[in-house]
């Protein structure tokens, strides 16, 4: 990384077909181009092969790039999404997390498949279940597009509320785990969109603040307060949290392609200023 | 040679890290750190690190788990900075390393009580303190310098704590600055206008009140002085002296405590305080005692003493000291500037009499500050 490098449109959030995004890497970094983004990182669930696609077809003039990934993480209180950026994806602490997650993935695409058929009777052709299963990260927007196809359900929500159903026994990384496989490959670990938990609930400021402070003891170095899916009162809390216990702050949209709305580079208006600290960090620490 | 060295300095367990601390060898600074002993307290000292990634602070995180009491010291401004930039500074407590000053061959262009002040280049000084045990004192120093600015009185702050061989020392940024002793001595001519300023400057220290508790209260130290000399002197003298001492009001206004010309800088056009370590709080004459000590009570054995302390000669001591008497008091009257000066005379020779009594001083010099002092108990009554 370029020493004190200011970036003015960063996006350090997206998902490609490595997870449960549509756009394959050199699609990514074409919309990412055109989109006018100086900053970016590839952060699929779970995944590292993204990124080491995306290196591959990266051109020098291209905007700058960092590893990224958005580890699924679970424990008694909840779920969480960690991200972890820069770190060297050939570490054994990196491939067993991923290994981890994957696994939990896989376990679950599986175990979500036989769900289905148990309690709806939602039978699909072992050609449609291998095609599911041999996917990088076989997730809900899969299956729920499997079930449209099918007639199983009458749009997307429905389909989600169905699988919304499904409560797995997965062995999970906990997100104290993924933050020191993180910083073990020499990566940064930041908490994704943390008022909102794995994007799927809001949690009281009490649980988010109680979150952040024992995750932080724990090496947490920053918080993903710029995020596409908050409202102003959200971001206002989050950046408040980053302030309390000096953790850097991020900026992200979440991007999934064509499986959500949200647009590239929507990134709820990053404060140069604040964003600051976390380009600092890259150019000291990677 | 590996990264970690462990010793056992007071009770402490010191880790001492060095080199560069990465991914590639974090897990071996690992195993070796976590042969620290349990249950003994642990510091890391961070001098010889020149770097340290996420895997290295993951490896202090870890450490911190079997010792929750650790204490990281020495970081160098790069390291420092990534523990602070990652918020570590915010979970223990971390000091830096101190830069190291010389002032080999650098101007001495002031004294204060606890220090000498170099310029070591044209913009800035550096105030090396005599005692090597200083930290707590040159905190008390920006602390009170920082307070003094506050309420308006032009001082310089320092920026910067470095290490000038084994002593302590604060870096400030002095432009153009030269002290008022050097102006004396290099244009003895304007003697007129450096008192003038020298007294404008003292009389806004004089007009400025303190908020209660922020600076001691000089009176309470001058009272200790006196009582010291209980024995010392024949005990109506000693009884005249106290009394007097004890009526003195107390006064909530701010007194420098040592101000002579070589603690105080003309900057460009504008007079600023450069040693800070005596502010305090009390009546003017305790501030016209210690004033009165600089040019005429030290030098009462010795008259050439002056000019090796203040850098000009007596004649010149002497002149500044009447003029600053006439200015501050705006008369010209001789009586009562006479009599002004008795009081100064009175607090200023009872701290001489107790600081060279303690300091196994001169018996010539304690025989004349003994009896200037019971001639000054015999015409002043007050010293107020």
């Amino acid at each position: 990384m370029n020493r004190n490098k200011n970036f003015k449109n960063p996006d350090l959030h997206m998902h490609s077909i490595y997870s449960d995004g549509t756009d394959t890497p050199a699609a990514l970094l074409k919309k990412v181009k055109a989109a006018g983004i100086d900053l970016f990182s590839l952060t699929d669930h779970d995944s590292c092969d993204g990124c080491a696609e995306m290196q591959k077809v990266l051109q020098p003039d291209d905007p700058a790039f960092i590893y990224g990934v958005e580890f699924s993480c679970r424990d008694n209180k909840g779920k969480y999404h960690i991200l972890g950026y820069g770190y060297d994806p050939e570490k054994s602490s990196i491939l067993e997390a991923v290994q981890i997650t994957h696994s939990a993935r896989m376990d679950k695409a599986k175990n979500r498949l036989r769900f289905l058929e148990e309690n709806y009777g939602f039978a699909f052709s072992e050609e449609e279940q291998n095609e599911f299963l041999a996917l990088e990260n076989p997730g809900k927007p899969h299956l729920a597009k499997m079930m449209l196809a099918r007639g199983y359900a009458a749009d997307k929500a429905e389909a989600f509320r169905i699988l919304g159903g499904y409560h797995g026994k997965e062995r999970y990384l906990s997100p104290e785990e993924a933050i020191d496989a993180i910083l073990f490959a020499d990566g940064i670990p930041v908490l994704a969109h943390g008022i909102l938990a794995d994007g799927s609930k809001v949690l009281t400021e009490e649980a988010t603040e109680e979150r952040i402070s024992r995750l932080k003891a724990n090496g947490l170095m920053g918080l993903e307060c710029y995020y596409s899916g908050f409202t102003e009162l959200q971001k206002s809390s989050m950046l408040k949290f980053a302030e309390i216990y000096n953790l850097f702050v991020t900026a992200g949209s979440d991007y999934h392609g064509a499986n959500k709305t949200v647009k590239l580079g929507n990134t709820n208006q990053p404060s140069p200023e604040v964003m600051q600290r976390f380009y600092k960090a890259l150019s000291r620490l990677l | 040679m590996g990264n970690v060295t462990i010793t056992r300095e007071n009770e402490k367990t010191v880790i001492h890290l060095s080199g560069r601390i990465d991914s590639s060898n974090a897990p071996q600074v690992e195993e070796e750190m976590m042969k620290a002993e349990n249950g003994v307290p642990v510091m890391i000292d961070l001098e010889n690190l020149e770097y340290l990634s996420s895997a290295g602070l993951r490896v202090i995180l870890r450490l911190r788990k079997n010792h929750p009491e650790l204490e990281l010291k020495n970081a160098s401004t790069e390291v420092y900075e990534i523990l602070d930039m990652t918020g570590f500074t915010s979970m223990m407590p971390v000091s830096r390393a101190y830069r190291r000053v010389s002032v080999e061959g650098c101007e001495v262009i002031g004294q204060g009580a606890n220090g000498k002040v170099y310029r070591i280049d044209p913009d800035t000084v550096v105030k090396v303190y005599l005692n090597p045990d200083s930290l707590a004192d040159i905190e008390h120093e920006r602390d009170v310098a920082r307070k003094a600015l506050v309420l308006g009185i032009p001082t310089a702050i320092s920026y910067d704590v470095v290490k000038v061989d084994d002593h302590y020392a604060s870096m400030f940024e002095l432009l153009n600055a030269k002290s008022f002793s050097k102006l004396l001595a290099e244009t003895p001519e304007n003697i007129d206008e450096y008192a003038k300023m020298y007294i404008d400057l003292l009389k806004l220290i004089h007009s400025t009140e303190v908020p209660a508790g922020q600076l001691p209260d000089q009176r309470e130290i001058a009272i200790g002085w006196t009582e010291f000399l209980k024995d010392h002197l024949p005990k109506e003298v000693y009884e005249k002296l106290h009394k007097m001492m004890l009526e003195i009001p107390h006064d909530d206004h701010m007194i420098h405590g040592d101000y002579h010309t070589k603690n105080i800088m003309l900057q460009n056009d504008e007079v600023i305080l450069i040693d800070m370590d005596t502010l305090a709080i009390g009546h003017p004459v305790l501030e016209m005692g210690s004033m009165y000590n600089a040019y005429i009570g030290f030098n009462m054995l010795d008259k050439n003493n002056v000019l090796s302390f203040l850098g000009f000669p007596y004649e010149v001591a002497e002149a500044f000291w009447q003029k600053s008497l006439a200015l501050y008091y705006g008369t010209d009257d001789k009586e009562v500037l006479k009599d002004k000066e008795n009081k100064a005379k009175v607090v200023g020779l009872i701290r001489l009499l107790r600081r060279t009594i303690r300091r196994n001083g001169s018996p010539e010099l304690i025989e004349i500050y003994r009896n200037e002092l019971c001639k000054l108990a015999e015409q002043v009554d007050t010293l107020i």
